[in-house]
């Protein structure tokens, strides 16, 4: 349990909440009738709230934060109305739209109800501002602000953005930040943390910080992300008491029929399932697959993932809480807070890779206090197995992942330095000491600042990127402020961090709908006239390869194509009954966490020690500490005898190294405690480190525990240099300078590049005019990439983007560490025939692209060369 | 690369008609930055020399006494800047001829004044040797022709699979592959664009192109991979891991 440190406090929750007698007596009975007793969470909350202290509220899902949170809010707000005229007096923060929308239900609910409580002129208005808000909505915001503004963090920064941005806002006293473990990783974290300093600053200081996790851990530094230097923590050791089952599946036969036939019953059994996939594919293979197998519950199974119109989703969201779907299939989407009503039984097909995750999902069901949570995991293979087994097991002790802030994105700060500037004229010193008090930023250095400030074309400070590219800043005499109105324009158009992969959308002939206000696409608009709904989007690359007549299965349906847009990037389907092919999603799967990863290798090596002492203290270990039941155990015992009659079980003492020479190369497979992002920083130095200094080419595997070299040509057998042959590839003398070299010009670096210079502002994903280009959508990663590393290789965006791949793309301080532990133990070389049972499970663990380690230039010569040596053996087709 | 007896294919995408020492190029899209500029984007901007070197080095390579531009000479019509330092370009230009025939991005061309005074335009086309080189927008004169406009290239990724199998044979198989290519048929020769900027359209997918054949710029070379509808197969075959 974490200790305070100063700053912050965790609050004991009184006994009773004395805050529930002060509040009118209609609404206490309001309260008491509906849920009876505040729950810990809410005696906590209702303790510190009304003092004005900032406030992170973390409880699992279901525990009632949000009422916490918002009953003293509009309380408050009701008490303090003086006449009909509303003020913005109260923000609601969250990373999903779906969340904002749910939770404005829910709030409109309880206003329903206390209508017969209060006047109905007291009661707080609400409204919702997000990116499908229309322009009448938004321009209704600026006439009548609501009391209580829903939106994500990306309007709060086109809202900030605006002139009048201080007349909205004067009245603001309280922010409502949820679900903010999600928030706080990830660059929309540093982009709220910001735009809530702003805030801070527009309001003098009269802001109250309230946050919601569900899950976080270290509580305190979600803490110092949401206020700084002082707030107070409220924690709730309800925890609903976690019913969980692993299950492996049958490995005979076709995988997707297995987990069907594990499937069927639990969904005739339950009112209510949740089935979560790692992947929108799978999703829609299943919810297929399903449909086909219990025609009479074809109507009530639903698919529910992020590629769906936001539309559908929600009539899915709601037809599950009115209890009209038996069963609706995931990937992601319905992973955060959203409200699901009754779920009996939340399904996980693949274990989810971090805790986090595994208990968002299984608390989905029992949502609700003093409920239990009913999970299912289902499992492939061993390695599934295994790490299922240590994930639950970490679940149930609360071993959740630390939260890892990402610090001071530099692009973001571009986009904040010319949000600020486009409201007022500022000062470089003000602004600086406003964005370090932002948590993230806290950190920053004056030099990126200025170099910030250079970039946007400010005269003082760096010149990395000035002589080169157009200014966006202007310099005033008591400061700078935004070039003029059209950058002005431009900016508020390209707010915001979220990059979406180019996508067709998919619109399905309807003739009961008149949707076409809806499609953005006037040519299209034209053609369907009132006759067309949007069904949702699949990714470009597969869009493209489809022709007129071909089928894919997008929200459970076989669709047709009818007639494709390519310009307009929109495909347009009918319904109809047939076989369809799968789409493929960029963009999906995540590598196990680093805690598990460890802890994997941990139980492995604590396994190895008991199977030593015979199998059946395995079983029992895996009994007593897992809890996993006998099939699994039965499993998982021979799993690891066949480990040890191949090979070995990797030791903590050495690192073990698989090496199988065949007829097309060799194969070396390392045995690390790393996930697959520190594997992938290895795989890559030892790629660079052989071609470089062995004059070889290799390609590379990657995997969470391990990764592969495939090498062309042999190596001696089991000759004596061969480990410190391989040694020297991991060598922790220049690690990082060589993992820095074998970037230098990946097309890794290259995509993350033009996604910093998306976010930066450097190329604009919605520019002015039209929008045909021949540079085509990767010319930022193809072209620009090279000129701004030629121009000027300092410049802040490319050094924001070799800084993102160092620490997202591979885990270049977790490999660091690892190599310079590597340096006090030895390499264990095992020459073997075949794949051991641990190399066989985590290959098949690895999802993705083998590493790419040629630029596409000395593919094609590489092509050539195939191609023509075939050609001369006369075997081509 | 020879095609036909009388054309070579060089690196710099610029194609030399041997018998009248022509150099003929498409797509040049000079002022591509600029445009980008206009539209918001914060971009560096690079010098029409500089972009034209490889078409000088040709020049001096080969002795070429006249240039041909087969469309496409501008971005679009408001590249001012890029058409006066082009102008100054041709100026110091030791060519005996040179000939533009305008594109589809070259609209403001012929309204312009001072292009008009200064560039000999043929919207036509231009006959050299037996061939005629017209930007190949709408529809082709009669063979011979060459022409510019779709910017092809190849473009070519290996199938990926979530669970590669342990021993699967294709590994070695090239990774993502993209250039730009000639395509070279009876009586035709398509360009690839002149310009870096240009993505292109990948000649893959593109049914009418299956006949013709392929010359692929990789670096200092011209590769030639066959026809079109071969390479499809052949790509086919690697990616089910067919070669070791």
């Amino acid at each position: 349990m974490e200790t305070a440190i100063e700053g912050f406090d965790f609050i004991d929750p009184p006994h009773v909440s004395s805050w529930l007698e002060q509040v009118p007596v209609a609404l206490a009975n309001w309260f008491r009738r509906r849920y009876g007793e505040p729950t810990e969470i809410q005696r906590a909350a209702w303790s510190c709230l009304p003092a004005g202290q900032h406030l992170l509220l973390s409880a699992p899902t279901g525990a009632g934060k949000t009422l916490a949170a918002f009953l003293p809010i509009l309380t408050q707000i009701i008490q303090d109305r003086k006449d009909e005229k509303t003020a913005l007096a109260c923000l609601y923060v969250s990373p999903l739209k779906a969340l904002c929308a749910d939770t404005e239900r829910t709030l409109t609910t309880y206003l329903e109800e206390w209508k017969t409580l209060f006047p109905t002129d007291s009661l707080p208005c609400l409204a919702v501002r997000s990116s499908d808000s229309t322009a009448a909505q938004r321009r209704q915001l600026w006439r009548q602000p609501p009391d209580i503004l829903l939106t994500t963090p990306e309007s709060v920064a086109v809202l900030l953005s605006q002139p009048k941005a201080e007349q909205l806002f004067a009245n603001l006293r309280w922010v409502v930040v949820d679900e903010v473990h999600a928030l706080a990783a990830s660059k929309r974290g540093a982009d709220l943390a910001l735009s809530l300093e702003r805030l801070t600053h527009l309001v003098q200081g009269r802001l109250q910080r309230i946050g919601l996790s569900a899950t976080a851990t270290p509580l305190i530094e979600a803490a110092r992300w949401l206020a700084g230097e002082s707030c107070a923590i409220a924690r709730a050791g309800e925890v609903t008491p976690l019913q969980l089952t692993i299950v492996p599946l049958e490995e005979s036969g076709h995988s997707l029929a297995n987990l069907v036939d594990r499937l069927l019953p639990e969904v005739r059994a339950n009112r209510a399932t949740l089935v979560f996939t790692n992947s929108r594919r799978l999703a829609e293979q299943l919810s297929w697959a399903l449909r086909r197998n219990l025609p009479e519950m074809q109507e009530q199974i639903a698919v529910h993932h992020s590629s769906l119109a936001a539309e559908r989703r929600r009539q899915v969201e709601e037809a599950f809480k009115q209890g009209c779907l038996r069963a609706v299939i995931s990937s992601t989407s319905l992973e955060l807070g959203i409200d699901m009503g009754t779920v009996d039984l939340v399904v996980l097909v693949h274990p989810p890779g971090d805790v986090i995750r595994l208990l968002q999902r299984i608390g989905r069901s029992g949502h609700g206090p003093g409920r239990v949570s009913r999970g299912l995991v289902l499992t492939a293979t061993e390695a599934e197995l295994l790490e299922a087994a240590v994930t639950a097991a970490s679940g149930q002790a609360g071993q959740c992942e630390p939260l890892r802030i990402p610090a001071h994105p530099l692009d973001v700060l571009c986009q904040h330095i010319l949000g600020m500037a486009a409201a007022q004229i500022c000062s470089a010193d003000a602004m600086f000491a406003l964005v370090r008090r932002a948590t993230p930023y806290r950190n920053l250095s004056r030099r990126d600042f200025d170099d910030c400030l250079a970039y946007l074309g400010l005269t003082s400070g760096g010149s990395c990127c000035r002589f080169t590219l157009p200014p966006r800043l202007r310099g005033e005499p008591e400061g700078f402020t935004i070039l003029n109105p059209r950058t002005a324009r431009l900016l508020r158009r390209n707010l915001g961090t979220i990059l979406a992969d180019p996508v067709y959308e998919v619109w399905s002939e309807s003739p009961t709908r008149s949707t076409s206000k809806a499609c953005s696409n006037p040519r299209l608009r034209c053609e369907l006239v009132d006759c067309a709904e949007r069904i949702g989007e699949v990714d470009r690359a597969f869009a493209e390869r489809l022709r007129v007549g071909d089928r894919f299965l997008l929200d459970g349906r076989c669709l047709q194509v009818r007639s494709l847009w390519p310009e307009e990037s929109c495909l347009l389907v009918a319904e109809i009954v047939g076989r369809p092919i799968v789409p493929r999603w960029s963009g999906e799967g995540w590598p196990l966490s680093t805690e598990l990863a460890q802890r994997l290798y941990l139980l492995r090596i604590q396994a190895a020690e008991a199977l030593r002492e015979g199998p059946e203290t395995l079983a029992r270990l895996l009994h007593r500490d897992y809890g996993l039941d006998d099939t699994a155990v039965a499993k998982l015992v021979a799993f690891f005898q066949r480990q040890e009659c191949a090979s070995e079980i990797p030791d903590a003492a050495s690192c073990l190294v698989e090496i199988i020479t065949h007829e097309g190369g060799t194969d070396c497979y390392f045995h690390t405690p790393l996930n697959r992002l520190g594997n992938d920083a290895l795989a890559r130095v030892a790629v660079h480190r052989l071609v470089r200094d062995w004059g070889r080419s290799a390609d590379s595997l990657v995997a969470d525990l391990g990764f592969a070299l495939l090498m062309p040509g042999g190596v001696a057998e089991e000759s004596p240099r061969i480990a410190d042959e391989l040694r020297a590839l991991l060598a922790a003398a220049n690690f990082e300078a060589d993992l820095e070299a074998a970037l230098h010009n990946s097309a890794a670096l290259r995509e993350r590049f033009q996604r910093v210079a998306q976010t930066g502002l450097m190329l604009l994903r919605q520019p002015l005019g039209q929008t045909r280009r021949i540079g085509g959508r990767d010319w930022g990663a193809r072209r620009l990439f090279d000129k701004i590393q030629a121009l000027a290789p300092n410049c802040v965006l490319l050094r924001q983007a070799r800084r993102e791949i160092l620490s997202e793309w591979c885990d270049a301080a977790a490999a660091g560490r690892y190599v310079r532990e590597l340096e006090h133990v030895p390499l264990r070389c095992r020459f073997l025939s075949y794949p051991s049972p641990f190399v066989e499970s985590w290959t098949q663990m690895a999802a993705g692209a083998a590493e790419r380690i040629e630029t596409p230039e000395e593919a094609l010569l590489r092509l050539h060369a195939l191609l023509t040596k075939r050609t001369n053996d006369a075997r081509l087709p | 690369m020879h095609v036909f007896h009388d054309w070579l294919l060089t690196p710099q995408r610029v194609a030399v008609h041997l018998p009248t020492r022509t150099a003929v190029v498409a797509d040049l899209h000079l002022g591509y930055a600029e445009a980008r500029r206009r539209r918001g984007d914060a971009v560096p901007r690079e010098s029409v020399t500089q972009l034209l070197e490889p078409l000088r080095r040709v020049e001096r390579q080969y002795m070429t006494r006249q240039l041909v531009i087969a469309g496409d000479l501008l971005e679009d019509n408001d590249c001012c800047e890029a058409l006066a330092e082009f102008l100054e370009w041709l100026h110091q230009s030791e060519m005996d001829r040179i000939t533009v025939v305008p594109g589809n991005h070259d609209r403001g061309l012929e309204a312009s004044p001072l292009a008009r005074s200064c560039l000999p335009l043929c919207p036509q086309g231009i006959d050299v040797g037996e061939w005629r080189i017209v930007h190949g927008e709408g529809s082709l004169p009669e063979a011979p022709v060459v022409h510019g406009h779709f910017h092809p290239c190849l473009r070519w990724s290996p199938k990926r699979r979530a669970n590669r199998p342990r021993f699967s044979r294709g590994r070695f198989a090239p990774d993502t592959i993209d250039g730009p290519c000639y395509l070279s048929g009876p009586g035709r020769l398509i360009l690839p664009a002149f310009s870096k900027e240009a993505a292109g359209v990948n000649i893959l997918p593109v049914r009418r192109w299956r006949a013709l054949h392929c010359h692929v710029v990789v670096g200092n070379h011209v590769l030639d991979l066959g026809a079109v509808s071969a390479l499809r197969r052949k790509l086919n075959v690697l990616n089910h891991g067919l070669y070791g």
